[in-house]
């Protein structure tokens, strides 16, 4: 039995269907990633799983407790860092999270020792006695995460911990992470970041219109695209003529346009560069730039829906 | 939990230099404000809405006479009508709201008095009437003291006149009465000036005395109000989600709420009775009647605070929705200037009315028996308002 099991989920706003049957378990003590692009339903689905939302059907097995009939045992297991910071802004980052802990049920000396355990995390012991409304963008994100530490959950939910920050602090969050896992704890990470995803998941669904359209070990879904590479060329003019050429080669996966980049997907990116230098050649069409990537979760998300992951 | 959430939201509150200077230094300008510019207003008010009063006249002696003809319709007569009947037919005047009080003479208040006996007049008022209840109270009350200090006064005159053997004529009349009306024509304008006295004193510190418990209600509302913006600014917030994912549970939410609501009210309401106690000198009566009131009062607004946030979606809502509700509920129920009594039954449907009319009740000196009812209904509204709320809730 696996830790965490979600089982034909489903939830609808009126007529959209935020999540639309999704299954998958995650291990204990693995870093479980949730990639998909804006509005694909991954909060959603994390607000079902952290009893905030009842689904319209499906079951969540968190530690073997099932969802409706035991939600107060699930939510001693959960640690939830919301997509947006819930914080009181006019507390200090310690105020905030000594009354965190007392929701989770922390009360005396241990609550003092993980609070201050949780600020030495957070990396803002010296901002401790701050009101939070006066924190940059980063470190608001950072108290966010710490207050779902407090309890030491056993698994770690976060949707999306890092938009809108400075890589710095988005460093340091992914740092923190990964030694959480390393300690072990079990994470659910939601991104439409790519990077962040590969950075940190051992597994991955990745979602889109509220379906999870591929789930499996990073390499298990790099091998869905085949040993494919992607080759990013920045033109000095396109056309469709130029398209439909570069299409037609032997070897092309498949090609898409991206902020006027091309974006060929292809097994053989020497020989197909090579091609379509010469197309570009004949259509008196000029390089700009050109790169080769080694297949990704994006170009993965790219072969699987034909559009970017950000768009 | 729920202790927590309150302590947490009492801890925000305290940090709003908004919320406290709209809770506390508000309703001491405006008590203050409305006392004194609009206390003129209010007089006019009275003496414009003069009322009737029924007095039922038991006693046949001849002070009974003098206290009607010459006490309450000669000397109040620019504040009030009074015609004598019979029993029954003031039971009827009175139930039929034709009469907003009857005064009943006892049989022995002639020969009480005579005899230095202390003597109680049967003062009936309606509920909701207090201001013009007061007023003939005090007026008889005054009488009966005058009335029995000259009375003392003119049987030590005799006393000295039986010392010195001073001839006593022989007409029917007791010695004392005789003096008696001897002194009254002396001092009868005295004596009138005397029993109007404390009235008119009443009446000035009535302004100031009914405004601070009209704004003191409204105010009470209005920090229940900066509670429903802690309950809606906790969705706002994003917080409401983390709470909900944590071991609070729903009903540790509101009932945290609800005493967070109930302490920032409190705490206000007490510091505004002792301030316009100490400040404006507002005598708000018995203290452990003040604290009943008051704790109905606050239970009451907090139901209202609770319904409110189930009710709107966002802070700008709450308050848009809470005052408006609130200054509307104030000025139905007379917070504002009095109001004619045709608009009584209306103002019933307002918390304001009943805690204003109990502390109005307090205020003239009732005791805390004499405002249970007020507290009944109050903590049956909070009651009723607490439970839709609760289920109107969506976290
Ligand atoms: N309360 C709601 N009422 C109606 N529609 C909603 C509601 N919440 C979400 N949706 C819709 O459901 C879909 C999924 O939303 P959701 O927030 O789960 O996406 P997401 O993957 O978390 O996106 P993002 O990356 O922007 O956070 C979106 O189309 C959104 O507009
Ligand atoms: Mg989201």
């Amino acid at each position: 039995m696996s830790y965490i099991e979600i089982k034909n989920l489903s939830k609808s706003y009126g007529n959209l269907k935020a999540v639309d049957d999704v299954s998958f378990n995650v291990e204990k003590g693995e870093v479980f990633g949730l990639l998909g692009p804006n509005g694909a339903g991954k909060s959603t689905l994390i607000s079902m799983i952290t009893t905030l939302l009842k689904p319209d059907s499906g079951d969540i097995i968190v530690d073997e407790y099932t969802m409706n009939g035991n939600n107060s045992e699930i939510r001693k297991i959960l640690g939830l860092v919301p997509q947006e910071i819930a914080l009181y802004p006019t507390l200090t980052a310690k105020e905030n999270l000594v009354f965190w802990g007392r929701m989770y049920g922390l009360r005396g000396s241990l609550l003092n020792e993980r609070v201050d355990e949780a600020l030495e995390i957070a990396g803002l012991v010296d901002r401790a006695k701050d009101r939070v409304d006066s924190y940059s963008g980063g470190m608001k994100r950072r108290i966010n995460i710490a207050a779902a530490l407090l309890h030491k959950p056993g698994v770690l939910i976060m949707d999306e911990p890092t938009v809108g920050i400075d890589p710095q602090s988005r460093n340091h969050i992914l740092e923190t992470v990964l030694k959480l896992n390393m300690e072990g704890m079990t994470v659910i990470y939601t991104s439409h970041y790519m990077e962040e995803v590969e950075f940190l998941c051992s597994r991955v669904a990745i979602v889109d219109h509220g379906k999870v359209i591929a789930l499996g070990t990073k390499d298990e879904l790099k091998k869905l695209v085949g040993d494919n590479d992607t080759l990013n060329i920045e033109l000095t003019s396109t056309s469709n003529k130029v398209l439909d050429k570069i299409k037609g080669l032997n070897g092309v996966d498949s090609v898409s346009v991206e902020e006027g980049k091309l974006k060929v997907i292809t097994p053989e990116a020497d020989m197909v560069l090579a091609r379509i230098i010469s197309i570009l050649d004949i259509e008196k069409s000029k390089i700009h730039s050109v790169n080769i990537e080694q297949s990704n979760l994006e170009s993965v998300f790219l072969h699987l829906t034909g559009r970017a992951l950000r768009d | 939990m729920a202790l927590f959430i309150a302590l947490k939201d009492l801890r925000v509150v305290l940090r709003d230099r908004r919320a406290i200077l709209m809770l506390l230094l508000m309703p001491s300008i405006i008590i203050f404000i409305l006392g004194t510019a609009l206390g003129s207003v209010f007089n006019q008010n009275l003496a414009v809405n003069k009322f009737s009063i029924a007095v039922v006249n038991n006693d046949e002696g001849y002070l009974s006479s003098v206290f009607i003809n010459e006490v309450l319709r000669d000397g109040m007569s620019d504040t009030f009508n009074t015609f004598p009947v019979d029993k029954e037919k003031a039971e009827d005047m009175f139930n039929k709201k034709t009469v907003p009080a009857v005064i009943t003479i006892p049989e022995n208040f002639s020969k009480d008095i005579d005899s230095n006996k202390q003597v109680r007049l049967d003062i009936k008022t309606r509920l909701g009437d207090k201001i013009d209840s007061v007023i003939v109270k005090s007026v008889a009350e005054s009488f009966a003291n005058n009335i029995s200090m000259s009375y003392a006064s003119a049987n030590a005159v005799m006393d000295i006149e039986k010392q010195y053997k001073f001839n006593i004529p022989a007409n029917g009349m007791t010695e004392a009465q005789m003096v008696m009306s001897g002194l009254r024509q002396k001092l009868g304008n005295e004596m009138l000036k005397f029993s109007e006295e404390p009235q008119k004193k009443y009446k000035t510190t009535t302004a100031i005395q009914y405004y601070s418990a009209a704004m003191l209600v409204m105010f009470i509302l209005f920090g229940a109000n900066t509670g429903t913006r802690s309950i809606v600014e906790e969705r706002e917030n994003k917080t409401l989600g983390r709470l909900m994912s944590t071991r609070a549970s729903k009903v540790s939410l509101i009932s945290g709420k609800t005493m967070g609501i109930f302490m920032v009210c409190l705490a206000q309401a007490l510091t505004l009775i002792i301030f316009t106690c100490i400040v404006y000198g507002v005598n708000w009566g018995q203290v452990a009647g003040t604290l009943l009131v008051t704790v109905s009062a606050v239970f009451a607004a907090s139901g209202f605070g609770v319904v409110v946030a189930a009710l709107v979606k966002t802070a700008r809502a709450a308050d848009g929705v809470g005052m408006l509700v609130i200054q509307l509920s104030t000025m139905m129920s007379g917070g504002m200037v009095p109001i004619p009594s045709s608009m009584k039954t209306m103002s019933m449907f307002t918390i304001n009315w009943w805690a204003h009319q109990a502390y109005i009740d307090l205020m003239v000196g009732s005791g805390i028996s004499a405002v249970l009812p007020y507290c009944g209904v109050l903590a049956a509204i909070g009651l009723v308002l607490m439970s839709i709320g609760v289920a109107r809730f969506r976290t």
